[in-house]
């Protein structure tokens, strides 16, 4: 195993909207390695995009970070110094969100943002023919969309810009926060093949998130799967999706529709947050059909078995 | 299917042109003619900008067409007015995506759905309660939530509220545009399962609109494939989602989010829909399609395949007067 890129440890964070204390990431950790395609999946709710927000010191206010580390190449901090955290961002870390025309300026021509994206960065050089090599890397011309403005080009295509920006930085990792919720099926298949062949040939990481198991199947190696703020299950991709071992997992699982062969849906019952607020408990308990009484007791263990870690009491007394 | 079809749609066209950009062709509907018999639940899949969504507030009678016909039984909705065009209302219901935006934050689920009812006079103002838990138990609702809020509920639970206000009307037909499309996987998973459900129980025909195959085959028994306004294939979920015939079907199942992805070279398209690039008349595809040729050039026949397939691409127009067809796989269309 190589040394890890980009590692979270024990990260919490509470919400502290509406008045009430909610616990709403917990003792979430993930370690990434350089050049990897990592994939984070989890329903909406469950934690995903805050807890990589708040590891590049992103948390949005109401948040309040209340414990667990981050490093990334060997620097380690606390994830309480969010301010110290967003140093990251120009060294080496970029973002890719989800709503691709929200993120670019919509009084700067894309050549411009990209432009701005390199001399923040502190590019020294030809400016011109790096832009065109960026452009070139996304696949768009700069010539034919560089003049445009962000409202002039489709969705897909200012998708690519805000890829281009965050590839100006050459950054070793790359956050990509569902970033094809907004397109079509078949330009997302396009930038999803995009990215994982950026992800091999400059060796830079990626972490995906998504909301969609079928999504991180084809590209990713290892995920992470998150519910109400807590790793169900983590590990090699290949292994979780043949023989899910976390209820929760297995009922994601059953619940998605398949195109080739339609088979009964089998959906979980209830919602992410529906269960009872605390901390040291399974957050799955309400959902889940092999409850028993310790469960509401403690926080799960993380067991490793076959090729990942599974946090499930069920696990916890068969030996391996 | 037997007998008269319970709703059918011919030569349905509206186009919506854009002044800003008079070089690009228009969006919209144009031409479609399709018939849905009781029962039977049909799938409408295509990319967004494809006119699907036009399509079916055009069968509500939210939008009024350019041109062609929609018809209820032996009523055609453009020849109405007035209180006759109200009760074709009551025939054809429709489910939006995102059920926050069509629920009244003022009533509760049993104002909001009774509001249904005495607009249609579906149900005697005596028997309202018992049909309101008879529909809640209907569309998977507990009793008690039929005094809530919109607020007060969560996205699966509204988005089964507004189900079950389609249904208060007992409609002929109801259009589902792109239901569960704002929902998460496991909430999908109820409300699709509650919709097939339903269609057991009820003799309710729906009209699936939705960029998302898998949840078409799923619910639908039939399929239709729309791009730029046209239906390109329609045929049998079984045979249209296993072996498209189109090359723009091959490839909107090429690059379906799959649990398993398939493996080997699959057919994709070239960049993306681009309006100025579709010249009126040609193939729609044709500036996308890999397979693309000089005969693409003019509009492609629409050719039948077996097992009731009907494809409008001029490969598949060979493939038509090529292939032995079995006559006992081809039946007639209804």
């Amino acid at each position: 195993m190589t040394e890890a890129l980009f590692e979270i440890e024990g990260l919490s964070i509470d919400s502290t909207r509406g008045g009430a204390r909610r616990r709403i990431v917990d003792n979430v950790t993930l370690s990434v390695e350089p050049g990897e395609l990592y994939g984070l999946v989890g329903e909406s709710g469950s934690g995903k995009s805050i807890s990589m927000m708040a590891s590049v010191g992103l948390a949005a206010a109401g948040l309040d970070v209340i414990g667990g580390e981050v490093r990334f190449s060997n620097r380690r901090r606390p994830a309480r110094e969010q301010r110290g955290l967003r140093g990251n961002l120009s060294h080496g870390v970029s973002l890719l969100f989800q709503n691709a025309k929200g993120a670019l300026s919509p009084f700067l021509t894309v050549a411009r943002q990209v432009e701005r994206a390199l001399v923040s960065a502190g590019f020294r050089g030809h400016r011109t023919s790096e832009l065109n090599e960026l452009f070139r890397v996304v696949g768009l011309n700069l010539r034919d969309v560089g003049g445009k403005y962000p409202h002039q080009i489709s969705g897909g295509q200012a998708q690519r810009v805000a890829m281009a920006c965050a590839l100006a930085t050459r950054p070793a990792l790359l956050i990509a926060d569902e970033p094809t919720t907004a397109l079509d099926v078949t330009t997302e298949r396009e930038l999803l093949r995009f990215l994982a062949e950026t992800c091999a040939r400059r060796e830079m990481a990626i972490v995906l998130v998504a909301h969609n198991l079928s999504l991180v199947s084809e590209y990713c190696r290892r995920l992470s799967i998150l519910h109400a703020g807590q790793v169900v299950e983590s590990g090699d991709l290949g292994k979780i999706f043949a023989s899910p071992l976390h209820p929760y997992t297995q009922g994601l699982i059953a619940a998605v529709p398949d195109v080739d062969e339609p088979r009964e849906l089998m959906p979980l019952s209830g919602s992410v947050w529906g269960g009872p607020e605390g901390i040291d408990r399974c957050r799955f308990s309400h959902r889940c059909s092999f409850v028993t009484p310790t469960c509401e007791q403690r926080r799960p263990a993380a067991i490793f078995r076959d090729g990942r870690d599974v946090h499930c009491m069920l696990y916890e007394e068969i030996p391996s | 299917m037997n007998g008269r079809p319970v709703l059918s749609v011919r030569k349905l066209t509206k186009l919506f042109f854009n002044p800003a950009r008079p070089d690009a062709i228009s969006v919209g509907v144009r031409g479609v003619s399709f018939d849905i018999h009781r029962g039977e639940a049909v799938g409408l899949i295509g990319e967004s900008g494809c006119g699907k969504s036009t399509l079916g507030r055009c069968l509500v009678g939210l939008q009024r067409p350019d041109g062609g016909e929609v018809a209820v039984g032996e009523t055609i909705m453009s020849e109405l007015r007035g209180r006759q065009l109200r009760t074709f209302r009551k025939a054809v219901q429709i489910v939006f995506q995102r059920p926050e935006t069509c629920l009244n934050p003022r009533m509760t689920v049993f104002t909001f759905v009774k509001q249904a009812m005495r607009n249609f006079q579906t149900v005697p103002s005596g028997e309202e309660r018992a049909r309101m838990i008879e529909l809640a138990e209907l569309v998977g609702l507990r009793a008690d939530t039929l005094g809530r809020f919109p607020h007060q509920l969560s996205g699966g639970e509204r988005q089964r509220v507004a189900i079950m206000r389609a249904l208060a009307c007992k409609p002929d037909v109801i259009v589902l545009d792109e239901p569960t499309s704002a929902l998460d996987v496991s909430v999908q998973a109820q409300i699709l399962k509650t919709l097939r459900d339903l269609q057991s129980r009820v003799g309710t025909s729906f009209l699936l609109i939705s960029h998302d195959v898998a949840v078409v085959r799923y619910i639908c028994s039939r399929v239709m494939v729309m791009y730029l306004g046209v239906i390109i294939e329609e045929g049998p979920s079984d045979i249209v989602l296993s072996r498209p015939a189109h090359p723009y079907t091959q490839a909107l199942l090429a690059a379906t989010p799959r649990l398993r992805p398939k493996q080997g070279e699959q057919v994709s398209l070239r960049g993306e829909l681009a309006l100025d690039q579709v010249i009126a008349g040609e193939c729609p595809v044709r500036a996308r399609c890999p397979f693309a040729h000089e005969r693409c050039k003019t509009a492609p026949p629409v050719a039948v395949l077996p097992g009731n397939q009907r494809v409008a691409c001029w490969l598949a127009a060979d493939a038509d007067t090529t292939r032995p067809t079995p006559s006992t796989s081809r039946k007639a269309f209804p």
